[in-house]
């Protein structure tokens, strides 16, 4: 018991560590890339990597201090959890896609601004 | 022994700030203040107030980021103005040093223990027909803050209609902004209604409800979705909904009950369920009527030959709806 | 059930916020600056009320009239800054302009 206890904790605490890793790549690149579409590029990806792998921490973190193995509770926190990721995958994408691609028919003077403002 | 986690909080609580206030430009201010605004609803889990917590994220992180961001695409950024004179800076700056001193030692002064009015709050929650002592105070002990709030709220939204310059058209948006609102909007209909039934026992409540459906509102009408128009006289009758109903309550109950806004506990749980349905409502349609009013002048009252800005959600007019 | 030493920090940290944000406010000539730095110092007034509801010795829950009255200021902020930006803009709004000229000589 006490083995499988130490076992999750090294898990918890790699997930943790490979999930602010990643979350710190991504502001890495964010601060040091040179325009829109490299910094979206360094953010979406691995801020949503990076925060998947929180989540999963937090999921086997929670599913173990549940009292029971199956506690109903416990898997309503995890499934919470998950829909928050889903939730911020789904809004990264929509919010990456819009940054970066300029609406239909405007491709004058709004993509040329956002590029002068990135390289600055 | 202070927690490292709070020290590095208060840390960038304070930085954020300071730079939200120091940026000399509008959206470097605006980022910074948003920052500020979701370390605010760490902060306010971390002073024991999840209530406040709740409603920060909702309205400090979700609508007020909406309008200040939306305010940065004022038709003439203005150009950076003269900086105040060194006088004035060096004034202001022994002036607030000076008045930081004073709030330290007032502050200081307030005794330790918990005020009276505290524990005659946690007393009275038996009859006060909810089980949350938030609650309780808002629309129970001192609804009459809530009912002028309500008042503050509308007339604010009314100020801000009468600013507006026309409506803002409710347009078919582009796929990636419809798909996530699809997704959102029912996501955030359950919370709000969620937030508001359990305001009555925990955490929640009509405020942190209202915000939410306020954010519902706007994403649905930028994402061309017309379930609702906050600008029509629809949305103009929601906004005041909360007002007049709040004081129909009071009335009847300077009437018929023991006062003004005296609940009696036998029908005070439905009586603060029903005004809070319509608090939230009527919160989330002011939001809206504020944020929506607040874009109408972009999109209408530009000079021609400056197309990159007015249509940016828009999709070109001749766009199949 | 707070940390000890949280009220101190934080009762530093909200007159410092709300000092910061109030000197802001009169100092900045832009006005959306001037409406962030109103926010900032809404801030360190909120901050300092809750703190006022934590405090205290031992064990117990929050003041919950303080939390009530903050939960207030909140959505009044937000409603002021919404009205504020509306006139914000106006003022900057260069179609606006033009009766301002006619009316100074």
């Amino acid at each position: 018991m006490i083995a499988l206890d130490i076992a999750l904790d090294i898990v918890i605490i790699a997930l943790l560590a490979a999930g602010t890793a990643f979350v710190a790549v991504g502001t890495v690149g964010l601060l040091r890339f040179p325009d829109l579409a490299t910094r979206l590029h360094a953010v979406a990806k691995a801020d949503n990597l990076g925060l998947g792998l929180i989540v999963a921490a937090l999921v086997v973190h929670v599913l173990r201090e549940a009292s029971a193995p199956d506690d109903p509770a416990g898997w309503g926190v995890a499934l919470k959890l998950l829909l928050i990721w889903l939730l911020a995958l789904l809004g990264t994408a929509a919010n990456s896609h819009l940054l970066a691609v300029p609406p239909p028919g405007k491709t004058d003077g709004k993509g040329k601004e956002r590029g002068e403002g990135g390289r600055r | 022994m202070m927690p490292l986690l709070d020290l590095i909080l208060a840390g960038t609580v304070l930085v954020t700030a300071v730079l939200a206030v120091l940026a000399p430009r509008r959206d470097a201010a605006a980022s910074a203040f948003l920052i500020f605004g979701v370390l605010l609803a760490l902060l306010w889990a971390r002073l024991e107030a999840p209530d406040i917590a709740l409603a920060e994220a909702a309205l400090g992180g979700g609508v007020a980021g909406a309008l200040l961001v939306d305010a940065l695409h004022s038709r003439r950024p203005p150009q950076p103005q003269a900086a105040s004179s060194w006088a004035a800076r060096i004034t202001g700056a022994a002036a607030g040093a000076a008045l930081l001193a004073a709030l330290l030692i007032g502050v200081r002064a307030v005794p330790q223990a918990r005020a009276p009015l505290a524990e005659e709050a946690y007393a009275r929650i038996p009859v006060s027909g909810v089980e949350h002592p938030v609650t309780a105070v808002l629309l129970n002990y001192r609804s009459y803050d809530t009912l002028l709030e309500i008042a503050v709220l509308a007339v604010a939204a009314l100020g801000a209609a009468a600013l507006a310059q026309g409506h803002r058209p409710v347009v078919r948006s582009r796929p990636a902004v419809r798909g996530l609102a699809l997704v959102l909007l029912p996501v955030l209909l359950l919370l709000a209604a969620w937030l508001l039934v359990a305001g009555t026992s925990q955490p929640g409540g009509a405020f942190q409800a209202g915000a939410l459906l306020g954010a519902a509102l706007v994403i649905a009408h930028l994402a061309g979705i017309g379930l609702a128009r906050p600008q029509g006289l629809a949305g103009l009758a929601w906004t005041l909904a909360g007002l007049l109903s709040f004081l129909a309550l009071a009335a009847g109950t300077a009437v018929f009950g023991a006062g003004w806004l005296v609940l009696d506990p036998a029908w005070a749980p439905g009586a603060i369920l029903a005004i809070e349905a319509i608090l939230a409502v009527s919160i989330g349609a002011g939001l809206a009527l504020i944020f929506l009013s607040n874009s109408a002048s972009l999109q209408q009252n530009g000079p021609a030959g400056e197309p990159g800005r007015a249509a940016e959600a828009e999709p070109p007019a001749g766009a199949p709806s | 059930m707070t940390v000890s030493g949280l009220p101190e920090l934080m009762t530093v940290l909200a007159c410092a916020v709300l000092v910061i944000g109030l000197s802001a406010h009169l100092l900045v000539a832009d006005l959306f600056r001037r409406i962030i730095s109103l926010n900032v110092a809404s801030g360190g007034v909120m901050m300092l009320l809750l703190v006022l509801a934590v405090r205290g010795p031992g064990d117990q829950d929050p003041d919950p009239v303080p939390q009530a009255l903050v939960l207030t200021g909140i959505v009044i902020m937000a409603a002021v800054t919404g009205l504020a930006l509306a006139l914000a803009r106006r003022v900057e709004d260069p179609a606006d302009e033009d009766d301002r000229d006619e009316e100074t000589p």
